[in-house]
């Protein structure tokens, strides 16, 4: 098994797609921290030209974890990075399984491995590199935006970003800030990770590469648009959950996302996923 | 080793596939199976292999019930369809990460197997830059690379040369001279005569021995 799942891990490491899932997804961070890095100096600028001595309350607006990109809801990197994550997480490595049925790959393997063994390795494959292409860009924007602002620690009380009381590791985030962002990273991977494996259990389904590809971007478009009708516009701090995966991706989504929320759509949909796909590549006959 | 196909039949939908198949193979021959496209060469092929399950009758592998006591045969080598890599890796690094899943083979038998095919182990072109033939030379080399008891060889001679095709004949009877019990589906009779030494005929589902040597 452990053969298999390195092999797998070769495979969807060291492929094109991969490379370019990953360049977009750093592209669009870049930029974010572009745009961020500008509008500091500007604002450096304008505190300069006031003769401001010592350093205001306000400018914990400019602390790296306002700007970073999981958290800012006003830079052109955050909205486009967002959106367009299912498709990144799904680009590298999701499409294999169906890749490999219809090439006759997937017969060489299996006679090797057995089923079980290839369906969990390709599981593992799929989402490391989905989760990767996902949380890799995030980390990249957080530590290239480390460059440009300060650290600050954030006050609650500043209500400078939407994190409070009933969001996850809220409390962390006020008091080790870096602590909160390596591990929203890790959680960044874990979406990656099951959306891309959403794609996987779809190849086993549907003869089209575009459909199976474009499919999970779709429903969670989907999922946004109903969740945003459900909640109304005006959700912060007034007790409603976010349910929008879209949004869940987000360290600061605009209402509480809490632990268990997340963590109950993390673990459906890799149910959902695993269990699919292993009845079909596993226990169905393909012919 | 020793394959027993007991009164297989296999449907996929209402349409017939094998229609009450009985055959028995033994180690150290070379079987060929003969006859037009749709008849159900591939279709047995995969059935030996294990990719598929009959709808009734049993294939057993030294007795024990293929899908049920085991799910594919212990020791397989296949080409079955159109032989397929990974288009971006050379020739010796597909066949590499093939054998890094059972870990049987080292490096230098790989390439050993890739002489044998008539193919250059140093090659540095990535796959997609074989010509058909040569694609057809690695994926027999694929089938052949972990010296298994058992090799599926669907149309061996696609897209090979005379020479080719003649050198594929001797690594077929170098495979049966250790011992590999051997199927071969090809279109092409006179390769079938000269390198089998059990030819059988397929049509319409059904399993007719032509000629045995």
């Amino acid at each position: 098994m452990l053969r298999c799942v390195r092999a797998e891990l070769t495979k969807a490491f060291r492929n094109r797609m991969f490379v370019i899932a990953l360049v977009i997804g750093l592209l669009i961070c870049g930029l974010d921290v572009i745009q961020t890095a500008v509008e500091f100096s500007e604002a450096a600028k304008r505190i300069l030209s006031l003769n401001v001595i010592g350093v205001s309350k306000s400018t914990g607006g400019r602390s790296l974890f306002v700007n970073w990109i999981a958290i800012t809801a006003f830079s052109f990197g955050n909205m486009v990075f967002y959106i367009v994550w299912p498709i990144l997480a799904v680009l590298p490595y999701g499409w294999s399984y169906a890749e490999e049925r219809k090439s006759g790959m997937y017969d060489q393997i299996v006679s090797r491995v057995g089923r079980k063994s290839y369906f969990v390795s390709k599981y593992v494959a799929v989402f490391v590199s989905g989760g990767a292409v996902v949380a890799l860009p995030v980390l990249a924007n957080l530590l290239a935006t480390a460059l440009v602002c300060p650290y600050y620690v954030l006050d609650v009380a500043d209500h400078i970003t939407p994190i409070t009381n009933g969001f996850f590791l809220s409390r962390l985030f006020y008091t080790a800030p870096w602590a909160f962002a390596l591990i929203w990273c890790c959680v960044e991977f874990l979406w990656g990770g099951v959306v891309s494996c959403i794609c996987l259990m779809l190849g086993t389904k549907f003869r089209h590469q575009a459909m199976a590809l474009l499919t999970p971007f779709i429903v969670l478009i989907l999922l946004e648009s109903v969740c945003s009708q459900l909640m109304g516009s005006d959700a912060l701090g007034n007790g409603y959950y976010e349910l929008s995966p879209l949004q869940l991706a987000m360290a600061a989504p605009d209402s509480a996302n809490p632990g268990w929320l997340l963590f109950s759509y993390l673990g459906f949909f890799f149910a959902l996923t695993f269990i699919g796909g292993y009845r079909e590549v596993v226990k169905r006959e393909l012919v | 080793m020793k394959i027993d196909l007991i009164n297989v039949i296999k449907t996929i939908g209402k349409a017939v596939i094998l229609d009450d198949v009985t055959l028995s193979l033994e180690s150290g021959r070379i079987y060929g199976l003969r006859g037009p496209n749709g008849s159900g060469k591939t279709m047995l092929m995969r059935l030996v292999a294990g990719l598929i399950q009959p709808s009734s009758g049993e294939v057993l592998i030294d007795g024990k019930r293929l899908g049920e006591e085991m799910d594919f045969p212990p020791s397989i080598g296949m080409l079955i369809e159109n032989p397929a890599f990974l288009p971006n890796y050379t020739g010796l690094k597909n066949l590499e990460l093939l054998a890094s899943l059972k870990n049987e083979i080292d490096s230098g038998q790989i390439r050993e197997t890739l002489t044998r095919v008539a193919l250059d182990p140093d090659d540095k072109r990535r796959v997609r830059k074989y010509s058909l033939g040569m694609k057809q030379r690695l994926g027999i080399a694929a089938a052949i690379m972990e010296k298994p008891a058992l090799i599926l060889l669907d149309e061996p001679t696609n897209a090979l040369d005379d020479r080719g095709v003649a050198r594929i004949c001797d690594i077929l009877r170098e495979e049966r001279e250790r011992g590999a019990l051997i199927v071969m589906a090809c279109h092409d009779g006179e390769f079938l005569r000269e390198c089998s030494d059990e030819v059988f005929k397929v049509q319409n589902g059904r399993v007719e021995r032509e000629s045995a040597i």
